[in-house]
């Protein structure tokens, strides 16, 4: 059974089915969280954006025209609102939990103090370390290119929707994404994960 | 790497946008190309590296707590202005106004232009300006109006013909001229006599004699104005807070720009109904213990609370037993019974028609309930959003609750939420102005002793240790006061406080 286009959704959702509300949200939430988790830099506040955004599209819901692709339209809402955290982030004085406990530079992170449950085999290390780079790496990248780089890996937007999202031409988008790709490329070197 | 194009094709290669035609031209130019070769093949292995990593999933409860939200706000009757609101965002709404507004400034354009020299014809009135000095020669047919060079700078000469006196409008016969020879006078006479001032040209001398004339709009600003500066007296307890100040009552700015407390609150905010604010908060938050610990008045600590309502024996009288058992606070400031029961605010007299506020203006008893009522739901999404961790949200709605709350009697509910919204939203110094205002404001409030906790907190977060040693001290303060009264009340005094007389 052929699944049942965003668009059909929304408008079953305008009506009010909210059982249409209940598709979209199943189908998009990962993506959604994921693209915030990379924006924002951490869990909570991806928690945090991705229940604000699908709030967005509920009050907002009544504006939505067909015209429009619907992941554009929720996309052009998530990236809004993480801009906007990100923002009120920088203003924010907060503890990492990535940061050095007690100041020293290459000391341990408040994050890897914190116990886990499982045992920690050298995959699981491997992983770890590969995470914390390209966390670093992606968080390096300008909010320009992080936010391509993110709507192209995480949301699978083709370059022309990111291009409506960002309102930048598909060009742009491209150079963006190479931009940032080799900047991935050069941070995982420097930390010896050489692609 | 030849071009712009073929780094474009690239990415479009590794990402799969390339048709298969331009991807076997791509892939034999790389076989032409080292450096293009490498390119492609340590690009595509960043990707898979970057793939390696999963991301955490979104908690399961999360998608729950959407579905809930959702639900809310879908249950939430549509604002009677949500309509107007969604019309007037159309695009066709706004295409239309620039229609108007186009023709409009055309219209205004046109109409201001200085008047092609105007023919006085047929009955035309005569113009204000001009005054017949001699009768008109006979066989004149018209008779051409300069415009003043004064008058062409207001309102254009045109604006003379509309204020032609009677006498003039009289004397122009249908067709004949009114005037051979006519006199230009300024504007500012010419609406001398027509009985019309230039306020424009008038000193503020003047102009100060028209507050009559302008009417109790100016007198009412004057008030309003004063009210502002001066400090708060609460006569009335309804009308000094019948309407919510247009500024944030908090007197903060919106935190998402700025990290430094602004400018204080005012300081009529309202002291409540703290029983029914404690049972609420206790019932709502269900902490059990945000409001526990009854301290008594500290008139020190509370330089801004108006004589007459730091005796709060409304409050006394409605106090619930539970949380006051000791009724410490009756008496804690030392007035009298009947200084209190004076000193009781007026509560809105729901059901009794109407109720007077600060501005002059009245407003109904129904009117007074809805917007009770707007600020309970405010206060409840408020809870929800908290307790889902959306705290600017939260701190919104509690704000939204605060500015609704016409009787006061969630306060300082509101405060203390909006403070913690705030701090747990890590933005430490505006949660703790508002922390700092609650205390100042609320000398009753039976949670000041965990709000001065999370203020020490809050400093010690901000790194503010002259701050943090001042509130230590405030608090240590209170403290001594409040077992100093406690010593002093009587050991067997009734649990419950007497009701103070209506």
């Amino acid at each position: 059974m052929p699944e049942v286009p965003d668009e059909v959704l929304m408008q079953r959702y305008q009506k009010g089915d909210a059982q249409a509300f209940e598709q979209l949200l199943r189908r998009h939430q990962r993506p959604i969280f994921h693209f915030a988790r990379r924006f924002l830099g951490h869990d909570e506040a991806a928690q945090d954006a991705l229940q604000e955004i699908f709030l967005r599209v509920v009050k907002n819901a009544p504006r939505y025209e067909r015209r429009a692709k619907f992941t554009t339209w929720l996309y052009t809402i998530a990236r809004n609102h993480c801009i906007d955290a990100s923002r009120k982030a920088r203003y924010r004085r907060t503890t990492s939990l990535h940061d050095p406990v007690g100041g020293e530079e290459g000391g341990r992170s408040l994050e890897e103090t914190i116990e886990g449950r499982e045992p920690e085999p050298d995959r699981t290390a491997h992983n770890r370390r590969l995470k914390r780079a390209i966390d670093e790496a992606i968080a390096a990248l300008g909010d320009e290119q992080r936010e391509v780089f993110i709507l192209r890996e995480h949301c699978g937007l083709a370059f022309k929707e990111i291009g409506e999202i960002t309102g930048v031409p598909e060009n742009t988008v491209k150079s963006r994404m190479r931009y940032a790709l080799e900047k991935l490329r050069e941070q995982l070197r420097a930390v010896g994960f050489e692609p | 790497m030849s071009d712009e194009r073929q780094k474009n094709e690239v990415i479009d290669y590794l990402y799969g946008e390339l048709d298969e035609g331009r991807v076997r031209a791509l892939l034999r130019d790389a076989e032409a190309d080292p450096e293009l070769a490498s390119d492609l093949r340590t690009l595509q292995a960043t990707r898979v590296l970057y793939q390696q990593v999963e991301l955490p999933e979104p908690p399961a409860m999360l998608s729950e707590a959407i579905l809930r939200q959702e639900k809310i706000l879908r249950a939430q009757p549509e604002s009677f202005w949500a309509p107007l609101v969604r019309l007037f965002m159309h695009p066709a709404f706004g295409a239309a106004g620039i229609v108007v507004v186009a023709v409009g400034a055309g219209l205004v354009y046109t109409l201001s232009q200085p008047p092609a020299p105007a023919t006085l014809t047929g009955a035309a009135p005569a113009p204000v300006a001009t005054v017949a000095v001699s009768p008109p020669p006979p066989g004149a047919a018209e008779k051409l109006v300069p415009a003043s060079p004064g008058a062409m700078g207001k309102a254009g000469g045109l604006r003379e013909v509309e204020f032609a006196p009677e006498e003039a409008r009289a004397a122009g016969d249908v067709g004949q001229p009114v005037a051979d020879e006519v006199r230009q006078v300024p504007l500012k006479q010419a609406q001398a006599i027509a009985g019309e001032r230039d306020l424009t040209t008038e000193s503020p001398d003047e102009r100060a004699d028209d507050k009559d004339v302008v009417g109790g709009r100016k007198q009412q600003r004057s008030a309003l104005s004063k009210k502002k500066s001066a400090p708060a007296v609460a006569t009335d307890g309804f009308e000094q807070r019948a309407e919510p100040s247009a500024e944030p009552a908090g007197g903060f700015a919106r935190p998402s720009n700025t990290a430094q407390p602004s400018t204080p609150v005012p300081q009529d905010l309202a002291y409540g109904d703290l029983a029914t604010t404690a049972a609420q908060v206790e019932s709502k938050a269900g902490s059990g213990g945000q409001l526990t610990s009854p301290n008594a008045l500290d008139q020190e600590t509370a330089p801004a609370m108006p004589k007459e309502l730091s005796g709060s024996a409304g409050n006394v009288a409605n106090r619930d037993p539970i949380l006051f058992p000791d009724g410490a606070s009756e008496a804690g400031d030392g007035t009298s019974g009947v200084e209190q029961q004076q000193a009781k605010p007026r509560r809105i007299p729901v059901g009794k028609g109407k109720t007077s506020t600060a501005a002059g203006r009245e407003i109904g008893a129904a009117q007074a309930a809805r917007i009770s009522q707007r600020a309970k739901d405010a206060f409840d999404a408020g809870l929800v959003a908290y307790d889902s961790r959306r705290y600017l949200e939260a701190y919104d709605l509690f704000k939204q609750a605060e500015q609704h709350d016409v009787g006061k009697k969630l306060a300082p509910a509101p405060q203390v939420y909006q403070a913690r919204a705030l701090y747990d939203y890590k933005m430490w110094p505006d949660s703790a102005a508002i922390m700092e205002k609650v205390l100042d404001d609320f000398p009753k409030f039976e949670g000041r002793d965990r709000l001065y906790k999370l203020l020490e907190v809050c400093y010690q977060q901000i790194k503010d240790d002259a701050k943090l040693s001042s509130v230590r001290a405030r608090r240590a303060r209170e403290a001594d006061r409040s077992k100093a009264i406690q010593a002093a009340s009587p050991v067997d005094e009734p649990a419950n406080p007497t009701p103070a007389a209506h």
